[in-house]
């Protein structure tokens, strides 16, 4: 073979594998290019499949119009913006509260769990991480009717707190999982040094401990608030007019009476748009957090 | 097992773990006992009374044509989402991995999927395919198939295979990206001085190699399919058409709360439960020590 033909293929080759990527990337995205663009549509754009905003149709703001958001309808009162709005901070509360709860407890236990000796008759410290990481494995489903006679008697259904409670307990696992991790790759020496120096348990924790394991707890929280954020069975079963989040919000546009297209594709719009943001900022902690978390 | 140094203290260590330890029993210890309790259990039509009646619902179940037929469905369908999404993002991963430049940008925007609600993820494909206006649906019938998928089920079977592995797909991507940087260069390397093609280098070498990434993977996936994709199926399909798409999940929810058989419905999750738990037992056991990062 000689240098010309060498180069012409690896020219070739170059080509084909960049173009195989530019495809996986379009496989990624395009579902998701397509439902917002829908949502600028007239009806007529969808059914003639056109593609490229300014180009092929002019956007409208129609399936914003539907949710009272749009620029002319946002200054007028609307009952579908203000259920949009309640729904969707019900979603980041719920997500956001109920991962903070999940990195805080998580933390501390998993601190305990790889700083301290536990023995307790014949149990031990592996089995009680085992015993918590077991947890991560059960189906929710196989929970959901004893919880929903549990949070009837607790009067939590369609509450909240209920829901942070259910989702904190879901995640806890996980950040237990990372966190353990995390605080095992600290040198012990660090932390004895800084009792020697006159700290307390508490102040190595906080002083020394938080500090290093840091990128690991954003990690965890990120990776938490995907899975909170995105979680539909319990917020479909246990929640109805005061608690219910986004996700259901989109299912539920599937109507007996046909489906709102346009607002069904602005409601995704807006329940793929937070994460989507926290993924470009922040994908390595991600990254991070899946493969230590290495379960979800 | 290697000793690490520890702290002593007489309350502390108990203090941190205490809250874990309470909230598992509430929360976890005790609904997955009264599912199991309840599994056992018949209750009369009105839900009046209860009567213990050992292994009757588990035996109904299984002479039951729905649950059996539901079954197969599962099975399909995790098979084949495990199948397409991994196969998809193995291709272009080993694509990717031969092309480092622009990694970031790969990463953090191919991770949407990930992160898009399996409900949502539904709802996408179902906007891509939906009769009439959808721009697949459309694209198929200019080809002269015609697609309904609320009124053929193997065509709303496919649709939530579709729908459920692109979800998956950058999950399992990152994955593979990082089992195959994994790989040391020189072997690859050497095996090319002796003459081996890119296809035969792949299947003898990086396959191998990479075998304990997929074995992990599989086992995800699995799960995922089995009990992670109900937002998918309750948005989309609906369990529908004539019961096509109503996977061991799905059917737990319709039984046990449309239906009301709570007996029947709890039997139900106890085969689920045992399913994951083999499942995991089996991840735990076989894959856990083998993968490394």
């Amino acid at each position: 073979m000689n240098e010309s033909t060498r180069g012409v293929n690896l020219i070739v080759y170059r080509i084909l594998i960049y173009s195989a990527l530019l495809f996986w990337a379009f496989l990624c995205l395009f579902p998701i290019y397509w439902t917002i663009t829908t949502s600028f549509k007239t009806a007529v754009n969808v059914t003639q499949g056109h593609l490229i905003p300014w180009v092929d149709f002019t956007p409208k703001w129609i399936g914003f119009r539907s949710l009272g958001l749009s620029p002319e309808t946002i200054f007028q009162i609307s009952t579908v913006r203000d259920e949009f709005l309640r729904r969707f901070f019900n979603s980041v509360i719920t997500s956001i509260s109920a991962s903070t709860l999940a990195v805080m407890l998580g933390s501390l236990a998993a601190y305990g769990l790889s700083r301290f000796e536990y023995k307790l008759g014949f149990v031990k410290n592996t089995d009680i991480s085992f015993f918590f990481l077991s947890q991560m494995i059960l189906p929710p489903v196989v929970l959901a009717l004893p919880f929903l006679v549990l949070y009837r008697e607790l009067a939590l259904l369609d509450s909240t707190i209920g829901l942070v409670m259910l989702y904190g307990l879901m995640v806890l696992p996980i950040v237990i999982w990372i966190m353990r991790d995390q605080f095992s790759t600290i040198p012990i020496e660090l932390e004895e040094a800084g009792l020697v120096d006159g700290l307390s348990v508490w102040g190595v924790f906080l002083r020394i401990v938080l500090p290093i394991s840091f990128p690991g707890m954003v990690a965890a929280f990120i990776l938490c608030l995907v899975l909170t954020w995105n979680e539909y069975f319990f917020a479909a079963l246990l929640t109805s007019a005061d608690a219910k989040t986004l996700p259901v919000m989109v299912a539920s546009q599937t109507g007996s009476q046909g489906i709102n297209w346009w607002s069904m594709a602005a409601l995704s719009f807006a329940a793929i748009a937070p994460l989507a943001i926290i993924g470009v900022f922040l994908e390595s902690y991600i990254v991070k957090g899946l493969s230590t978390g290495a379960v979800k | 097992m290697e000793k690490r140094s520890t702290f002593n203290n007489l309350w502390l260590p108990y203090l941190l773990v205490a809250p874990q330890i309470i909230i598992t029993f509430i929360f976890f210890l005790w609904p997955a006992s009264q599912a199991l309790y309840q599994s056992f259990l018949l209750e009369d039509a009105f839900g009046l009374s209860s009567e213990f009646v050992w292994f009757e619902n588990f035996e109904e179940l299984f002479s039951d044509p729905l649950y059996l037929d539901s079954f197969y469905t599962t099975v399909l369908f995790s098979v084949s989402t495990t199948f397409l999404s991994l196969s998809l993002s193995l291709m272009f991963a080993v694509m990717a991995d031969r092309v480092i430049r622009g990694e970031m940008a790969y990463k953090s925007i191919l991770l949407w999927p990930y992160a898009v609600a399996p409900a949502v993820a539904g709802v996408l494909w179902m906007f891509m395919f939906n009769t009439g206006n959808g721009i697949l649906a459309l694209t198929l019938q200019s080809l002269g198939y015609e697609w309904n998928h609320v009124l053929r089920g193997g065509q709303a079977m496919v649709l939530v295979i579709i729908a459920a592995a692109w979800k998956q797909i950058s999950y399992n991507f990152i994955f593979f990206l990082a089992g195959l940087q994994s790989i040391p260069k020189s072997m690859l390397e050497a095996s090319a001085i002796d003459g081996a093609g890119p296809v035969k280098r792949f299947w003898t070498i990086v396959f191998p190699l990479i075998s304990p990434t997929t074995f992990f993977l599989i086992v995800v996936n699995v799960v995922y399919a089995f009990f992670d994709t109900f937002g998918i199926i309750h948005a989309v399909t609906q369990g529908g058409p004539y019961k096509s798409t109503e996977i061991l999940v799905y059917k737990v929810y319709n039984d046990g709360f449309v239906g009301l058989d709570l007996g029947g419905s709890s039997a139900q999750s106890v085969i689920l439960m045992i399913i994951v738990v083999s499942l995991t037992v089996f991840q735990f056991r076989y894959i856990e020590r083998r993968v490394q990062y």
